[in-house]
Order: structure tokens, then C-alpha cells, then sequence
């Protein structure tokens, strides 16, 4: 809402302000929420404008630590511009969850039932069947899928934005983790508490002043 | 817009609670046989949040009991017991007992299901939403109830195979695998039940070669809980749900402050 529908000025600033505070608390609301979820990205409240809405908010795209799992079909990429790739509806899609297992029809999928694509991979000899005999089955960092000692196919990493030199490591038996850091976010939560508690200050007295206003000009009316 | 944000927190905090209750169970089963630790993950999708949830089928440690009777599984696969109600369910601990019959039992009390040339055995599935057998699998092996001679000495072959010490054939134990264990439906006591999920249900490769299923006498699998692990992350669930309930505190603040300042002034 802009400050020009208030009959005062700083009243509607100090509206949008509190506003645009309680946004800023939704965003840190939202890391906090996800600091255990897989891979996922510290959203930046101070992104966040008076105008836009919180689906234009900046994210910080910077690793997440790796969890180590044991299991052989969870992965992670070292490159957070890398992707894996998975058969979306219409084709190929990319997607950084790296938490893949064997689904009943024998293929291997995400959590959301999405095959991973695996290139170069003999329909004879599918990695899934291997892996779901107990096969020694090892992902190299390269994505190169190797089952007792053979090669078996690669699994497919696409890149945002691919500059000269970049590279992405595959790593096996484990999971990226959210990058949110609870502590930082905590005390952003309390600057901008502080913030609105301002405002909300300011505003009490600004309303104070015009209800004085009225009052003494009212009177003598 | 208050009341939303606390519902949001609200949601984070039951989240976090029911990843604190894996944590738990997992603790109180650190020391039962053939224990597999729970994992609940979390994911980000287009359509919203999605929990995930899965037994880690990994091996937990053979522990040396030089009881006969003890079996250790290593790799993958899960021995089969019949329950009351006729299905089977599936399980790591291989604690076996000889009942009052001379029948072979696991440590919940269900008869082992060995292989027998005479009864074609099925496997039954139940449907995870009614709770209703749902099919049938042939799983290609054969069982019958198992029975070991009085005063008999049991003894392990390489392939499974349960005999006296005399050379008389007891059984083959039944060793399946699935195609997704992770579908594995937890029902308790170290015992899963399979479903549709699961896909195929196979006899494992019993044998040492390297991929192969092992069979091991007088051992037990120990859990493959990590107790460090488990107490850090309960550590910083802990720190989450703080967290959570700060906002829910801030959020109660602001709104008790605009409520006493709209009112002062009216």
C-alpha cells in the first residue's frame, strides 16, 4: 500500500516501513524453517525491497555442507552451479536434490519419483538391478558409475552457467545440507524486531500529535 | 499476516519434533539386534514441502556370540518369519530360538521360514493405504515350517543351508531382497512387511564373494545406531525449535504493541 492513500504522509511511511519489516521477518521465518532441509538455500532478507514481493527475493547460492549418509544412492555436487539431471514431464529437468533410491519398477529415482538420467547405460546391465542385488556399486567424482570393478554408465551433470575451468564433483553417500545459519538469522530476527519496535514508537506518537491536534483544534471549532 | 507466521512456525516446530522422535527411537534401540536407524529428510518442491522418510539398510556390526542358533546377515537381504495371521514379514535379527515343538523361531516368537522341496511358498503383500493384502509374489524358493531334531547340533553351510552335525538337511534359510527396501513398512520388534512399493521380492546371492549375501553362525548384527550422531542432531533440533519459538515470542511482541498502540490512541 503506498503512503499517498493516508490523509498523513509519515503515518502511511511508517506503515510501508512495518511492512516491509514484517516481509524481512517472513524471510528469516522461511531459513529458519528449512535450516534441515536438503540443499536448501539461505533466502537474503535485506534482499527484499519495499515494493516487491517476497518471490523476488535474492538467495545465497553458496555451498551447503556435505551430511555424510553411507547410502550409495544419495549424492552431492561440490559445484553449486551444477545440476543432475532427472526425466520431468516434458523431458529432462535439473534439480539439486541428490537423494535417490530404487523405486518398485527398478529405476532409479528421486523423492519425487523422478528418474535420474544415467548416459552411456547398457539396457542389459541397468545400474538400478545391480545396486538392488547388493552389488559393490562406486561413484566416481566424475559421475562415472562403476559396478564391480565395470563401468556401467556416467550420471548426467548440467551446468547454469558453464565458465572456462568450471567443474563438479560427484560425491557419493552423501547429501548437501541447507546452508542457513540458525545463529545469524537470529540475530537478524532481533534487529529487525528492534527496527519495527522503532517505528512502532515513532508511529504511536505521531498519532498521539494528531490526536492532540484534534482535540485542541476541535475544542475550539 | 501474524497469525500466518505463527502458523508457519508452528508447522517448523511439528516438523522438527517428529525428526526429534526418529532421534529418540533410534537411541532406544541403539542396543537391538539388527536396529536400523531411521532417516527423515526434508525437501524443497514445486509442490511444497515434502518429507521423506527411510530405514538406512546399512550393516550394523556382527557381534561374536558363539550361540548356534545366532545368525548374522551381511550385505543385503533379511530373513523371513511367518506371522500369526498366516503373511511374512522381514528381519535382520537372526536371534533364533527352537520352540516347545522343535520348531525354529525368530526372537519374536514367529517361525523361521526355511526352504522345503515340497510347498511352493508365496509372499504376501499388504496395500500401505487400507492395510488389506493386496497380492501375491512368487518368490521362487520353497518353505514349510522348520523343525530341528532334539539334541541336534545345528550347523550353518556356506549357502545357508541349516544341517545337523550328523549331515541331516534342517533347511535353507530363506534370505529375500526387494527391489525398494526403502519401502519397507516398519511394524515394529525389528520386523518389516513388504508392499506394492517394495517391487520384486528375490532370494539373495548367498555365498563370500564380494556382492554377495553372508550368512554367518554364531553372530549377531548389532544396530547400526550412532549414538554421537544422534546426540548432535538432537542438539540442533533443539537449537531449531528454540529458534522457532523466538519468532513465535517476537511475533506475539509486535502484535501486542500495535494493539496497545491503535488503541492508546483511539
Amino acid at each position: 500500500m503506498s503512503n499517498t492513500q493516508y490523509y498523513n504522509p509519515q503515518v502511511g511511511s511508517l506503515y510501508d516501513a512495518m511492512q516491509h519489516s514484517i516481509k524481512r521477518i517472513g524471510i528469516i521465518q522461511t531459513n529458519m524453517q528449512n535450516f534441515n532441509t536438503v540443499g536448501f538455500k539461505t533466502v537474503l532478507p535485506d534482499s527484499v525491497l519495499f515494493s516487491e514481493t517476497l518471490k523476488d527475493v535474492f538467495r545465497d547460492e553458496s555451498q551447503g555442507a556435505f551430511m555424510p549418509t553411507q547410502q550409495k544412492l544419495d549424492l552431492a555436487l561440490s559445484n553449486p552451479n551444477a545440476f543432475f539431471l532427472v526425466e520431468g514431464e516434458d523431458g529432462p529437468v535439473r534439480s539439486r536434490d541428490g537423494q535417490f533410491h530404487v523405486n518398485e519398477e527398478g529405476k532409479i529415482v528421486d523423492i519425487q519419483k523422478r528418474e535420474l538420467v544415467i548416459l552411456d547405460q547398457d539396457p542389459e546391465k541397468p545400474v538400478a538391478a545391480a545396486y538392488t542385488r547388493g552389488a559393490d556399486m562406486k561413484i566416481d567424482k566424475d559421475g562415472i558409475v562403476r559396478i564391480d570393478g565395470d563401468v556401467y554408465g556416467r550420471v548426467a551433470i548440467d551446468f547454469e552457467s558453464k565458465g572456462p575451468g568450471d567443474q563438479a564433483f560427484v560425491l557419493q553417500g552423501k547429501l548437501e545440507a541447507s546452508n542457513v545459519d540458525l545463529q545469524e538469522n537470529i540475530v537478524k530476527l532481533m534487529q529487525v524486531k528492534r527496527h519495527i519496535d522503532t517505528v512502532q514508537g515513532v508511529l504511536s506518537m505521531e498519532l498521539s500529535v494528531d490526536k492532540t491536534l484534534v482535540e485542541t483544534y476541535g475544542r475550539n471549532v | 499476516m501474524y497469525n500466518q507466521y505463527t502458523f508457519k512456525s508452528m508447522g517448523a516446530i511439528n516438523r522438527n519434533m517428529k525428526d526429534l522422535g526418529g532421534l529418540v527411537e533410534d537411541i532406544n534401540n541403539a542396543f537391538t539386534t539388527g536396529y536400523k536407524t531411521k532417516d527423515i529428510s526434508f525437501h524443497e518442491t514445486l509442490d511444497g514441502m515434502k518429507t521423506y522418510e527411510r530405514r538406512q539398510f546399512i550393516d550394523g556390526v556382527a557381534k561374536k556370540t558363539n550361540r548356534e542358533l545366532d545368525f548374522s546377515i551381511e550385505g543385503k537381504g533379511f530373513f523371513e518369519v511367518e506371522m500369526p495371521d498366516g503373511t511374512n514379514a522381514y528381519t535382520r535379527d537372526g536371534s533364533f530360538t527352537v520352540g516347545p515343538n522343535g520348531e525354529l523361531l525368530s526372537s519374536q516368537g514367529y517361525p523361521v521360514v526355511t526352504g522345503h522341496p515340497d510347498a511352493e511358498f508365496i509372499a504376501q503383500s499388504y496395500d500401505a493405504a487400507t492395510g488389506e493384502q493386496s497380492g501375491s509374489f512368487d518368490v521362487g524358493v520353497h518353505s514349510s515350517a522348520t523343525f530341528v531334531p532334539v539334541g541336534a547340533t545345528v550347523v550353518l553351510e556356506e549357502d545357508g543351508t541349516l544341517k545337523t552335525r550328523e549331515g541331516q538337511t534342517i533347511g535353507k534359510l530363506n534370505v529375500v531382497t526387494f527391489t525398494n527396501e526403502d519401502a519397507l513398512k516398519d511394524i515394529g520388534d525389528s520386523l518389516y512387511l513388504a508392499g506394492k512399493e517394495t517391487g520384486d521380492i528375490k532370494e539373495a546371492e548367498i555365498g563370500s564373494f564380494e556382492g554377495q549375501t553372508r550368512i554367518r553362525q554364531g553372530y549377531l548384527e548389532s544396530s547400526n545406531v550412532s549414538i554421537v550422531k544422534n546426540m548432535s542432531d538432537i542438539v540442533q533440533l533443539n537449537t531449531a525449535i528454540k529458534a522457532e519459538m523466538k519468532i513465535i515470542k517476537v511475533l506475539d511482541q509486535m502484535q501486542e504493541n500495535l494493539t496497545s498502540t491503535i488503541t492508546r490512541n483511539i
